[in-house]
C-alpha cells in the first residue's frame, strides 16, 4: 500500500543472497541449479535490462505464493503427476521468457522515446521564399 | 480468486524441486514462527 506521500515501498532481495540467507537462517536447501530458472521466473522482477533490479526477488510476491500454497497444494501435486507435465512446464517457461523479453523491448522503446523527448531533434525545414510579384 | 492468481503466476513453471523448496520454506517459517520479510532483513540477529 502506498504511504501518505504516495510512495510505494517494494521489498526486494538479490536472488543469490536470498538463497544464502534462507540456508543460513532457516537451513532451507537451495533447489538444484538447473531448476533455479523456474523459481527465478516465478518470483523475480521482470526487468532484465535494468541491471540494478535484475534477479531481485519480490518478497511480497513470494509471500503471497507461500500463503496460497495450502490452497493450491493438491492442484500442484496433480499437475506434477500429469503425463503432459514436461511439455506444459517447458511451454510455461518459454512463455514467461517471451513475456520478459517483450517487457524488456517495451521498456527500451519507452526509454528511447523518453530520451528523445528530453533532447528533441530539430528538423531542418526549408524556409519559404517570398513570392515575387 | 487467490492472491497469487491475481498476480498472474503460472504454476506450471514450478518444477518438483521448486515445489519442494517452497514447502520446505513454508514449514521452516511456520516452525520458527517468523515472517519472510523479517528473515530477509539484511541485519543478522545474533544472540
Amino acid at each position: 500500500m502506498p504511504d501518505q506521500n504516495g510512495t510505494l515501498e517494494i521489498k526486494t532481495v538479490e536472488f543469490e543472497e536470498f538463497l544464502d540467507i534462507l540456508f543460513m537462517k532457516l537451513r532451507v536447501l537451495r533447489p538444484p541449479t538447473r531448476e533455479q530458472e523456474g523459481l527465478k521466473l516465478m518470483i523475480c522482477s521482470q526487468f532484465p535490462q535494468n541491471k540494478e533490479i535484475q534477479d531481485e526477488v519480490l518478497v511480497h510476491r513470494l509471500e503471497r505464493i507461500l500463503n496460497d500454497l495450502d490452497h493450491i497444494y493438491v492442484n500442484i501435486v496433480r499437475m506434477l503427476r500429469h503425463p503432459d507435465y514436461d511439455i506444459a512446464h517447458k511451454n510455461a517457461i518459454q512463455k514467461l521468457k517471451e513475456t520478459k523479453s517483450q517487457v524488456n523491448k517495451h521498456m527500451k522503446v519507452v526509454g528511447g522515446k523518453a530520451s528523445k523527448a528530453a533532447s528533441p531533434e530539430k528538423k531542418k525545414v526549408p524556409e519559404k521564399q517570398p513570392k515575387k510579384k | 480468486m487467490l492472491a497469487s492468481e491475481a498476480l498472474g503466476i503460472n504454476y506450471f513453471v514450478m518444477s518438483k524441486a521448486v515445489f519442494e523448496f517452497m514447502l520446505q520454506l513454508k514449514k521452516a517459517l511456520g516452525d520458527r514462527d517468523v515472517k519472510l520479510p523479517d528473515v530477509l532483513e539484511k541485519k543478522s540477529t545474533t544472540r
